[in-house]
């Protein structure tokens, strides 16, 4: 270049050569800027025009990815199987102090208790007084405290939006919605089991459907109520169950509490005794000694125990209540509650049997339904002989209500084991790659034939017609059902006063869709039931009436008295005749 | 002198670029925060609506302002049980004409 320059000037070899090659030099460099420059400016133009007319508009909207994501509140809500709200999050404000800038804590605590009476001077003043910057006052205001609070103007207190958990149904779902704590984390209940599902980021939004029906949940708990109330029991367990899928649609525990202010609960109403709760539920047992008697074929429905006499267990008497000193049939020992037949009958099923049995019904390991609070249960260790006689009748064993529940809606409908499930549809999703896993999407496994289901079936009636459980027919619903009484253990053996009265009911009897368990917690007779406080008088007519009312709600037919009967008397001629006889 | 022309039309059309999306932008917001504002009070208006629908609220108000009393099963009925007393009239339509 500079070769070149130099050799392009007029006068090599002229005196001031220095001067023209100073010249020359100095050109160079401006050509070398302005090569430079436009280079520069040239790559700018093309940037320019890259990015003004060539770029699409394919970057990324911020604003847009942050705030359009659904179910901001990072917590899904839960819905019942009809799609009624149950547990929601709502925006919520929330009051805090800065008390560095606080001018007069005490004005400002005297003023806010005027606002917002549930909050301490003593407590209000302790915060305000500190030297922090930042103390909570209040969370989840109401809007018309946050304007009061705003309209006292006392410098120094803010509000911070929270997103707050809300129970609409109040205390109805108490027990299996649950509730969460102040933060957020689900800490009881669905809320609780449920918790990282409720929050992951890539299901937000997605409701969790139950599968509870809030209508019959309303039912359970009102006639519960009343019957806690009548009987001054101290509490109540019920379930209503459909017995084909497990489904739960009613799962009641009294006393309850209502979650949108669980810290005023105290521990007894939060205790969930349906799942939770562990009771040797007496009589009902006896339809899992029948039934597995039966099903293993060593007796039939015309065998005959002898129960005369009381029988004599190591140190006890084994007696019965509504004792006929006689030789019974089957069908008799069920439907009058004979514990003495029961215990014989199990002596005849042998303990390896009846606990395989029990095994199999799911009756020996804890309860797989969708909460934390579930008990295991307890029997017998060893399964001695006496263990097998008094678990015949239901006692030495204790569970909780809501596997008896799945254990005799195993036995009606046709056979086939089946889980309790709270959740909607998790017995019938057996899509591939369905994230909730499919519990019992085909039948389970069978526990007794259908034959013997069908017998159970008529036994059941049968106790509502001629037995211990006639008070629990509701009218065209042909209900079948047990009666249950069991003393609680005391600290000396059994308390006479203290009983855990229960039945279990199945309706239509026929072909039974629903189950309705009603379990009452020390329950003192009264002068309608002549001082009585066993399940058929407590209990049974509290199943009555609970079917009464779900029956329409359920869509289930109601069948003519004559229609009901002709199909009972098909099945249970023989034994009629057996019964006549004696 | 092209390359200048080019220069400044892109800048110029750039600048305008920049502000329409900018604009757009602003109104983006706006609408996220009115959409945000609508769902919380969606949600607001459902929690209510299920309050306010809770079936021992429904069950009082029932009580005060309707003459209804819950089903039972008698007033269920088949079909089949309507031609009864159709028959029935019809019989005795007949009775009466022979007398006749």
């Amino acid at each position: 270049m500079r070769r070149i320059l130099i050799g392009t000037s007029a006068l090599p070899d002229s005196p001031d050569d220095s001067k023209s090659s100073y010249k020359g030099s100095s050109r160079s460099r401006l050509f070398t800027v302005l090569g430079l420059f436009i280079l520069c400016f040239a790559v700018l133009s093309a940037r320019l025009i890259d990015v003004s007319l060539l770029r699409d508009g394919g970057e990324p909207s911020i604003t847009r990815a942050g705030s359009d994501r659904p179910g901001a509140t990072g917590r899904a809500d839960i819905l019942d199987r009809n799609g009624v709200l149950l547990a929601t999050t709502l925006r919520t404000p929330s009051l805090y102090a800065n008390p560095r800038v606080l001018l007069d804590p005490e004005e400002a605590a005297k003023k806010l208790t005027t606002v917002l009476p549930d909050l301490s001077y003593n407590v209000l003043i302790q915060k305000l007084i500190s030297k922090r910057s930042f103390a909570w006052l209040k969370r989840g205001l109401t809007p018309l405290q946050q304007h009061q609070v705003n309209s006292l103007g006392i410098p120094g207190l803010g509000f911070l939006d929270e997103y707050r958990r809300i129970y609409p149904q109040a205390d109805l779902t108490s027990h299996i919605v649950g509730f969460c704590g102040i933060d957020n984390v689900g800490l009881s209940g669905i809320e609780s089991r449920y918790n990282a599902e409720l929050t992951a980021p890539d299901r937000l939004g997605q409701a969790i459907s139950l599968s509870l029906d809030i209508r019959v949940q309303n039912v359970l708990h009102n006639e519960l109520s009343e019957a806690v109330k009548t009987f001054q029991a101290v509490g109540a367990a019920g379930v209503v169950m459909d017995v084909e899928s497990g489904e739960i649609l009613a799962m009641v525990s009294l006393p309850d509490f209502d979650p949108n202010r669980f810290s005023e609960a105290n521990a007894e109403s939060r205790f969930n005794r349906a799942s939770l709760g562990i009771y040797e539920m007496g009589s009902t047992f006896k339809a899992f000694t029948v039934a597995a008697a039966l099903d293993t074929g060593i007796i039939n429905l015309k065998s005959r125990y002898d129960a005369t006499n009381p029988l004599r267990v190591a140190r006890y008497w084994i007696r019965d209540d509504h004792a006929k000193n006689r030789w019974l049939s089957v069908p008799e020992i069920f439907i009058y509650s004979s514990n003495i037949g029961a215990a014989k009958m199990a002596l005849d099923l042998g303990g390896d049997r009846q606990k395989a049995f029990l095994d199999k019904l799911g009756l020996l390991s804890p309860s797989t339904v969708e909460l934390p609070e579930v008990a295991k249960p307890m029997w017998p260790q060893p399964w001695r002989e006496d263990s097998t006689m008094t678990v015949g009748f239901g006692h030495g064993i204790a569970v909780s209500p809501i596997k008896i529940a799945a254990a005799i809606a195993s036995l009606v409908n046709g056979g086939y084991r089946i889980d309790e499930t709270l959740i909607r549809g998790k017995s019938v999703s057996a899509k591939p790659g369905d994230r909730v896993k499919s519990v019992s999407a085909k039948p389970g496994d069978r526990v007794v034939s259908a034959h013997t289901s069908k017998m159970m079936r008529a036994l059941l009636r049968l106790v509502v017609t001629d037995g211990t459980g006639s008070q629990a027919e509701a009218v065209g619903y042909s209900v079948g059902g047990k009666t249950g009484t069991a003393e609680k253990p005391g600290k000396r053996g059994y308390r006479r006063d203290a009983l855990i009265s229960s039945f279990v009911g199945v309706f239509p009897s026929v072909a039974p869709r629903f189950l309705v368990l009603a379990v009452l917690d020390e329950p003192k007779g009264t002068k309608a039931t002549h001082g009585f406080a066993g399940g058929g008088w407590t209990a049974a007519p509290t199943v009555s009436r609970v079917i009464s009312k779900i029956g329409p709600m359920l869509d289930v037919m109601p069948i003519r008295e004559k229609d009901a009967e002709s199909h009972m008397i098909l099945e249970i001629s023989s034994e009629e005749e057996n019964l006549e006889a004696f | 002198m092209i390359g200048m022309a080019l220069v400044i039309a892109a800048a110029a059309g750039l600048f305008r670029l920049k502000h329409e999306v900018q604009q757009l932008e602003a109104e983006l917001i706006s609408l996220d925060r009115t959409l945000i504002e609508q769902r919380e009070a969606i949600r607001v208006l459902n929690a209510e609506w299920s309050y306010l629908n809770r079936p021992e609220r429904l069950l009082t108000l029932s009580d005060r302002y309707l003459n209804l009393v819950p089903l039972v099963s008698g007033q269920f009925g088949r079909i089949y049980e309507l031609s009864e007393p159709a028959r029935e009239s019809q019989r005795a339509e007949r009775n009466v004409g022979v007398h006749r």
